[in-house]
């Protein structure tokens, strides 16, 4: 070690940047800690189980190699379904939600009366339960609920809906149930998104003849699109990972044709929700895979959102 | 200044670290002064609190005084909460718990080994099931209440629509046909009133509105106990009564979007004439959603009038003693708190409070109900004598592949795959499924174990 390399050492010890720095570290070690003890350890137990039989009696335990795997690929055309279903409920919602939550934040980014209101209440079914929403819409949607009451008295429609009765409109339930409750969200991210695009870009686009769409389509959006690629990578995610939600409202039926993947997890991994002592190391086989799919989904997204921006 | 600072956050901190120790505990239970040890019993009978708690009061202060016993009663409804606490042996000195996985982990006591234990177990001795109640020959817990399972039925729909006897009183179905037809009659979707509740969306669907019930049709539910043979077509005559019922339209409609409460309240508020159902829908047509008609209990029907099994009836016994209060806590005082908790005169204050059937009726064969008993308490406390708890059978995993509920769910009434090669196709493949896992623990289990001979017999 040479001597400037030992005198910049004892330099950094003591200083006020050593302390600067261990009091950056002390702060940030629950949240550490925290990712250690209740993500990681957890993670690498539920990996640790896909290649057993376990059902949480010790006894009964048993390891058995890739057999788990390989009823998952030979077996069990449910979950496969179950993918299917859950990639059909994305490309069915985030056309609707990205463009709407869009849409709302060009409008409350501009000088409107009430902005703060409104933005409070886009932002409102976000911050329920998505239990407590998967029975509001149940119940709404029912046969006698209030949406074919009032498509009746608007004369849409002569006969009640049984929506839960068929997958098209079991699946528009969803789908609309979803894009309320998570819609605001989006909503935030843009408008945090515009805040930072330069007023003056608009102003010289408007001397310049350009009109508000042209303005949108040519200023806006290029200008926020780094910002929005992680904002619909987030939709993404956060929709293929839709689980209680779908449970509470059709749960995967009519006849397992809303199934999705995290529904069927759960039922193949968490006690309670697993019918017949059932082998938790199945789920837990399943947990692993599906995480694959999912962090194999968002690289392609990236992957190809990176390639359109170039 | 800065000093000061640094000192008032090093007291917060030492304050908060002190109160995080205090968390810990350190609660033993025993109150000296008085010779007391309170123990702590968990159980998720959120139905029957009111009473437990006033059976409760009356003995720590009576009886459970003179002995220095105290229970504190608690309702515990997240099954997660107590496997945590379970695991994390920060479990009550009383809880339920399953005996299989608990015992091996060694987290309850077997009763044999408590004082008084072996004779205490011997009065019930032809009911305790391994697996239920034993592991290995040792007993973990006992049997306490049970679950009948029959028919509720709209008695003023009934009326209504002339499904009555020769006295006008509404008649109930006996056959599976009669109840397709009594639905249809029924039926009449511009006054908003349908045949019968079909509440898909209900998980325990199949297990409470087929199973269950169905079992009064043949004797056993999957498994034959006289044969030791894995049967699903013994329930073709209630899965095509459920299809034929289908067919006619005469069952509440979107039945794919009703769970169990929900169909509980339709039929409550009167538009529905008929609902399987368990001896607990008591409390809820009494307190959850009292019935606003006027409504009956009756048996399960079959397929022919007069050809009668027993129905099944859950009796899955109550509490387990936690195996560190036996070790930390006393243990004669523990063992006295735990017969009381099972005792004749709790199962007689929940019977008399229309709360819980006990697994032996002699125990309250006689006692009188008075008027004040709940509608369709006495009729549901009556299927004992025409019900049994399940046959034992052996272990079917069924791992990336349809069980019976998703079977029925997905292809039956989706008319995907028909009845008979959907019930065919289940009874090759659980058959299958518990031959492997007989062969797989051959050292431990032989079919012969559940095999029970004569065991099917009519019971009227």
């Amino acid at each position: 070690m040479t001597t400037a390399t030992k005198s910049k050492k004892k330099k950094y010890f003591g200083s006020s940047q050593q302390k600067h720095d261990l009091t950056a570290y002390a702060m940030i070690s629950p949240q550490i800690i925290g990712f250690f003890v209740f993500t990681l350890y957890p993670i690498i137990w539920a990996v640790r189980l896909a290649w057993f039989y376990y059902t949480g009696v010790p006894s009964e335990t048993k390891f058995v190699g890739w057999e788990n795997f390989i009823t998952m690929f030979t077996v069990d055309d449910r979950y496969w379904k179950a993918l299917g279903n859950t990639f059909l409920f994305a490309v069915c919602k985030l056309p609707i939600e990205i463009p709407l939550a869009l849409i709302l934040a060009v409008v409350l980014s501009r000088k409107i009366k009430f902005k703060g209101f409104f933005r409070s209440i886009y932002f409102l079914p976000n911050i329920i339960s998505a239990a407590i929403v998967g029975i509001m819409f149940t119940s709404m949607f029912s046969h006698f609920g209030i949406i074919n009451s009032m498509l009746k008295a608007a004369g849409f429609i002569t006969e009640n809906i049984s929506w839960f009765s068929e997958k098209a409109t079991a699946m528009a339930v969803i789908v609309v149930a979803s894009v309320w409750h998570t819609f605001g969200i989006n909503v935030l991210y843009f408008m945090s998104a515009m805040s930072n695009v330069s007023e003056e870009l608009y102003e010289s686009a408007s001397l310049d003849g350009a009109g508000p769409i042209r303005q949108f389509f040519s200023i806006t959006i290029p200008q926020i699109m780094p910002v929005m690629r992680i904002i619909i990578m987030l939709a993404i995610n956060g929709t293929l990972a839709t689980g209680d939600f779908i449970l509470m409202l059709t749960n995967g039926g009519p006849g397992g044709s809303t199934e999705v993947i995290m529904t069927h997890l759960l039922k193949n991994l968490v006690p309670g929700f697993i019918m017949d002592g059932g082998n938790i190391g199945y789920g837990s086989a399943m947990a692993v895979i599906t995480s694959l799919v999912l962090a194999t989904t968002s690289l392609i997204y990236l992957k190809l959102s990176k390639n359109s921006e170039a | 200044m800065k000093n000061g600072k640094r000192i008032i956050c090093a007291a917060l901190s030492l304050a908060m670290a002190a109160s995080l120790c205090a968390c810990g505990g350190n609660d033993t239970g025993y109150n000296k002064s008085s010779d007391t040890w309170t123990f702590t019993a968990w159980t998720n009978d959120s139905h029957s609190k009111a009473t437990m708690e006033a059976l409760v009061s009356k003995y720590n202060e009576g009886e459970g005084k003179e002995k220095g016993i105290k229970i504190d009663y608690q309702i515990q409804s997240s099954g997660e909460a107590v496997t945590m606490a379970i695991e994390a042996d920060n479990a009550p000195d009383f809880f339920s718990a399953a005996v299989k996985k608990y015992s091996e982990m060694d987290k309850i006591i077997a009763l044999d080994d408590m004082p008084g234990g072996p004779e205490y177990i011997k009065q019930y001795e032809g009911k305790l099931v391994e697996g239920t109640h034993m592991n290995e020959g040792k007993t973990y817990r006992v049997p306490f209440y049970v679950t009948t399972f029959g028919m509720v039925y709209n008695k003023d729909m009934f009326k209504k629509y002339g499904i009555v006897d020769e006295n006008g009183e509404a008649t109930p179905p006996k056959t599976y046909d009669q109840v397709r037809d009594y639905a249809k009659k029924l039926t009449h979707p511009e006054n908003q009133e349908y045949g019968i509740m079909l509440p898909l969306k209900n998980k325990w669907f199949v297990d409470s509105d087929i199973e269950f019930v169905g079992m009064a049709n043949q004797g056993y539910m999957n498994f034959n106990p006289e044969t030791g043979a894995t049967d699903y077509m013994g329930y073709k005559p209630i899965v095509d009564m459920y299809m034929g019922i289908k067919a006619d339209k005469s069952y509440y409609p979107d039945p794919e979007g009703i769970d169990n409460d929900p169909g509980r309240a339709q039929f409550a508020e009167g538009n529905v004439g008929m609902k399987f159902a368990g001896s607990y829908d008591v409390g809820v047509y009494t307190d959850q959603f009292p019935a606003k008609c006027d409504w009956a209990v009756a048996p399960a029907p079959t397929a022919k009038e007069g050809v009668r099994y027993a129905t099944r009836m859950a009796s899955d016994g109550y509490l387990s003693i936690n195996k560190k209060s036996a070790e930390t806590k006393d243990k004669e005082r523990l063992m006295e708190a735990f017969k009381w908790i099972h005792s004749e005169e709790v199962l007689t204050g929940l019977y008399k409070d229309g709360k819980s059937i006990p697994y032996d009726w002699n125990i309250v064969k006689d006692v009188d109900l008075g008027e004040n008993a709940p509608t369709g308490w006495k009729e549901f406390c009556e299927l004992v004598e025409v019900s049994v708890p399940s046959w034992r059978s052996p272990t079917a995993t069924l791992t990336g592949q349809k069980n019976f509920n998703q079977v029925f769910i997905e292809d039956i009434w989706t008319e995907k795959v028909s009845v008979d090669d959907a019930l065919a196709d289940l009874t090759t493949r659980v058959g299958e499924a518990r031959t492997k896992w007989l062969e797989e623990n051959s050292d431990k289990y032989k079919l012969e174990d559940y095999i029970v001979e004569n065991s099917l017999v009519p019971v009227n």
